[in-house]
């Protein structure tokens, strides 16, 4: 791509900008985005409550996150030409603030084309757009359905192979190992200790609500007491003490033990991986 | 258990669309019909040629209900045999298996499986946390993101020799897709980006950044299988699919799986085939592996699995860049999984250009010693492996 041409892009790409904005995109977005673009120009681009304000301006304080391109990278990754990942990597595009931040606006437009673009027509390559949401209802049965109960009263079940003494939970029907059907309860934890630690800061989407997941959070293997070996419980970490937290191991059969951890139980419990808040550290060990 | 064959079963012909990140100019069917094509091409054969189809993605991307049916117009199965796998991860190895059986079992004569994804269609992460069981995991995975492997490999190894390793893989993986025309992502990485890599690229979870992890990619690739008598007649180089294994385990996603030393699934798969056709030291036996990696975290670590490795021996494979094309035990010179991950059609993409190192004609990626042997694997959730093995010759059955 011609340098003068890029420069005539990226005007354009702002110039559109009103006009390819997606309200609908825009939810939960509540930011201002700088644009510093070499050798043309800066931008301020402020998202709030469903509306969009951009401004042409030589100041960009205060911005959450500022993306530093030349014309070329930028008008680049606008029009497909260029891997926003590839000039990220190869330092053509700097992200200054909050990088999952700036993933966002990639909602809020229509995608822009160059007019006059020897291509197809573009009312050919048109993109038929849905957001689909199912409510959805799933039986537990009788070996979930108890553990889930547990919860409510604010206890921790698992259960054990009669062959191997392994111990599950969340509980299945049946030892995998052994191939035999489990059939003996235990009361396990609540209390443990911390074997892994899932460090997130990457926003994933939550399945069970649809919204996105607030960063960073951990995701955790916890050995309860009682529990041997990989027997871990799967659960979330408070996640103001990400930082506060050492995750214990198992190496050649060397041990190393991890920070001891305690349930944080919700109010109001309802049979559901949500009757945990989370684990914090267990201070009273 | 012995894997039976009734009849042998070649690899004929081998079509690859470009895989990148926007397919936009084109809709499935018409994205499929490309690699169809080339594949048909390749083999010089036309549909008529072809007795039954395969088709397969995983469906909770692009939730499209029966994608078969919508596709035929591209696939070409009308008034054929035709069948839909999908396995997840493994869905592309997974009907390379299934195109395999079809035809040793005298069913068939000639089969094309096809695999395929256009994840710009849907949301990757979004579909593989659907993934995960609805009663409890799914509260809590990432998507396809964990650091378990680096962890693992940190405790094991020290922070500093377990992140050059992986960045190592990751660098030599990009090299290697600088080389393939069909990569979607070839960055250009070099040696003296390690460290800048290793601190700047964004952090997704733990030591997990953004640079270690797999794309989403758009790409159909189309792979026909024939028994012995017709694959002669096809081509002068087929490729044989000597044995192949799926194992996985019942339990979905958990932390322990990666964590603690019980055997994966890859271990549990490589033990069971290699000892069942005979072969002491795959390192020394195969001269080409493509792996479903990913990211290069998992990349280093099932390297130690699938070669049944121990101690520091993946590590040193990497560090000593033996796995480079030019190295005694190349890995993916294609640029694997990080390089371009259409999921349906990744675990196929393995086993395709497997089969191109065999005759020899990869192109600019061709490892440049003599292939005979070739390995790929195919992963998915939850903890599934695909193993084949691939052979340029059918001498390794006289000596069953």
């Amino acid at each position: 791509m011609m340098e003068k041409n890029s420069k005539k892009i990226v005007e354009e790409i702002f110039n559109t900008m009103p006009a390819r904005f997606r309200p609908e995109g825009a939810g939960g977005i509540e930011a201002v985005f700088g644009y510093d673009i070499t050798g043309v120009g800066k931008w301020r681009l402020s998202v709030s409550e469903n509306r969009m304000h951009l401004e042409k301006t030589e100041d960009l304080s205060g911005c959450d996150c500022v993306l530093c391109s030349d014309a070329e990278t930028f008008a680049g990754i606008n029009t497909g030409t260029v891997d926003a990942m590839a000039a990220l990597t190869r330092g053509r595009m700097k992200v200054t603030g909050d990088f999952s931040e700036f993933s966002k606006t990639t909602r809020l437009f229509v995608r822009y084309t160059v007019p006059g673009q020897d291509r197809p027509s573009e009312e050919e390559l048109v993109a038929i757009k849905r957001t689909i949401s199912i409510g959805q209802r799933f039986a537990t049965g009788p070996v979930m359905g108890k553990f889930l109960d547990a919860l409510k009263e604010k206890r921790i079940l698992a259960i054990q192979c009669p062959e191997c003494g392994r111990l599950q939970s969340p509980p299945r029907e049946a030892c995998a190992v052994c191939r035999k059907r489990n059939t003996t309860w235990k009361e396990i934890g609540p209390k443990g200790e911390m074997r892994m630690l899932e460090y997130c800061y990457y926003a994933s989407p939550d399945p069970l609500t649809g919204e996105t997941r607030e960063t960073p959070y951990g995701a955790v293997g916890i050995l309860l007491d009682g529990c041997k070996d990989d027997e871990v419980f799967w659960h979330l970490l408070n996640p103001a003490q990400l930082d506060a937290v050492k995750m214990g191991i198992v190496l050649n059969g060397r041990v190393v033990h991890g920070t001891r951890l305690r349930p944080v139980w919700a109010e109001n419990r309802t049979g559901s991986i949500s009757d945990i808040k989370y684990f914090e550290i267990d201070e009273e060990v | 258990m012995r894997h039976r064959k009734n009849r042998n079963v070649a690899i004929v012909g081998i079509g690859e669309t470009k895989f990148s990140s926007h397919r936009e100019d084109v809709n499935q069917p018409e994205m499929i019909n490309e690699a169809v094509r080339l594949a048909l091409s390749d083999a010089g054969l036309e549909m008529a040629d072809i007795d039954c189809v395969l088709h397969g993605n995983m469906e909770l991307f692009e939730m499209v209900f029966q994608p078969d049916l919508w596709h035929t117009i591209g696939t070409g199965a009308y008034g054929k045999s035709a069948f839909r796998l999908t396995t997840g991860g493994t869905t592309g190895a997974t009907l390379c298996c299934a195109a395999d059986n079809l035809v040793a079992s005298g069913m068939y004569d000639v089969v094309m499986a096809i695999g395929f994804e256009k994840l710009q269609e849907g949301h990757t992460t979004g579909g593989i946390t659907n993934m995960a069981d609805p009663l409890w995991a799914r509260k809590l995975q990432s998507g396809a993101l964990t650091d378990q492997a680096a962890v693992k490999l940190i405790a094991e190894f020290g922070e500093e020799r377990a992140r050059r390793a992986a960045m190592t893989y990751r660098i030599i993986m990009d090299k290697h897709a600088c080389k393939n025309p069909n990569s979607h992502r070839a960055f250009g990485l070099d040696w003296d980006q390690m460290d800048d890599l290793m601190e700047n690229s964004p952090p997704l979870i733990g030591d997990l950044r953004l640079i270690h992890m797999c794309s989403q990619s758009d790409g159909a690739c189309a792979v026909i299988f024939a028994c012995e008598k017709k694959a002669w007649e096809i081509t002068d180089k087929p490729v044989w699919i000597r044995d192949h294994i799926t194992v996985h385990r019942e339990e979905t996603l958990d932390l322990c799986d990666n964590f603690y030393p019980n055997q994966t699934t890859h271990r549990f798969a490589a033990q069971a085939l290699y000892e069942r056709n005979g072969i002491e030291n795959p390192l020394e036996y195969f001269d080409v592996f493509e792996m479903y990696d990913p990211s290069a975290w998992w990349g280093v670590d099932w390297l130690r699995e699938f070669f049944l490795l121990s101690g520091d021996e993946h590590l040193r494979l990497v560090e000593d860049r033996r796995i480079m094309i030019d190295g005694d035990m190349p890995v993916n010179p294609s640029g694997g999984v990080i390089a371009a991950n259409p999921i349906g059609a990744t675990a196929m993409v393995r086993i395709a250009e497997a089969a191109k190192q065999v005759r020899g004609n990869a192109g600019p990626h061709q490892v440049p010693g003599p292939v005979n042997h070739a390995l790929a694997s195919g992963f998915g959730g939850t903890m599934w492996t695909v193993l084949t093995i691939l052979e340029k010759d059918l001498d390794w059955q006289e000596d069953m």
